[in-house]
């Protein structure tokens, strides 16, 4: 059995240091955004995992109500 | 089309109307597709009867612009969006809180999405209760799709009414 580290693309399961790996943040006023990127030799994208954390929403009054 | 972030004005008539939306509910967080035709945030009023990636999308249907089989890679992730739970409605001072547990990641998918709509899945239309911009594309690739939900507080909770 091989010990080498695969993941799995859009070409299969493929050793994981053949690839190139991105990570970019992006902050908007109602998310984070982390993706994590690999990238084969020829640079397309053959994984792509993305996280999202989402601000709430609110409701707010159109006037302050007294305790 | 656009999407704004916005506790959704159909839930407010309903949180007042005492009768639509209960703890023991299931909610659902379903994405909305890239390139979407409708248009969502305060005024949206529901996602249908049926979430299947059908219909012309409306303030009442999502139709088309859910995440589908027919424009993604579905993975683990359900046409109907991810199941929620952990339902939990707190005061934090002066502010109502909602909020829910983040749910497991959809492995597997290649998607993209530009926004998310929270609703009910339990009630026969499946009301929405807020909807969430995310500011442009996000998308994955053979990979996983991960949502995550801010902490309970006044100034951080998933809905918020002040």
């Amino acid at each position: 059995m091989s010990n080498v580290p695969l993941i799995h693309t859009t070409m299969g399961n493929v050793p994981i240091a053949s690839l190139k790996h991105e990570v970019e943040w992006r902050l908007t006023d109602s998310i984070i955004h982390f993706t994590e990127r690999y990238r084969a030799a020829d640079g397309s994208i053959v994984r792509q995992d993305s996280h999202v954390y989402a601000f709430g929403a609110e409701a707010l009054s159109d006037a302050t109500q007294p305790e | 089309m656009a999407i704004t972030t916005a506790v959704c004005n159909q839930f407010k008539a309903d949180v007042l109307g005492m009768a639509v939306h209960a703890a023991g509910n299931t909610y659902k967080l379903v994405l909305i597709k890239s390139g979407h035709g409708g248009t969502y945030g305060a005024g949206t009023i529901s996602v249908g009867a049926t979430v299947d990636g059908t219909g012309t999308p409306s303030t009442t249907l999502l139709g088309t612009d859910a995440i589908s089989a027919s424009n993604s890679t579905m993975g683990t992730y359900g046409v109907t969006g991810f199941t929620l739970s952990g339902f939990s409605a707190t005061l934090q001072t002066s502010t109502g809180c909602l909020d829910f547990t983040a749910p497991s990641a959809a492995t597997g998918t290649t998607i993209s999405a530009s926004g998310a709509l929270l609703y009910n899945s339990t009630q026969a239309t499946g009301k929405t209760l807020a909807a969430y911009d995310f500011g442009g594309t996000v998308a994955s690739t053979a990979g996983n799709f991960t949502i995550s939900v801010p902490s309970v507080g006044a100034s951080t909770s998933m809905i918020r009414i002040a």
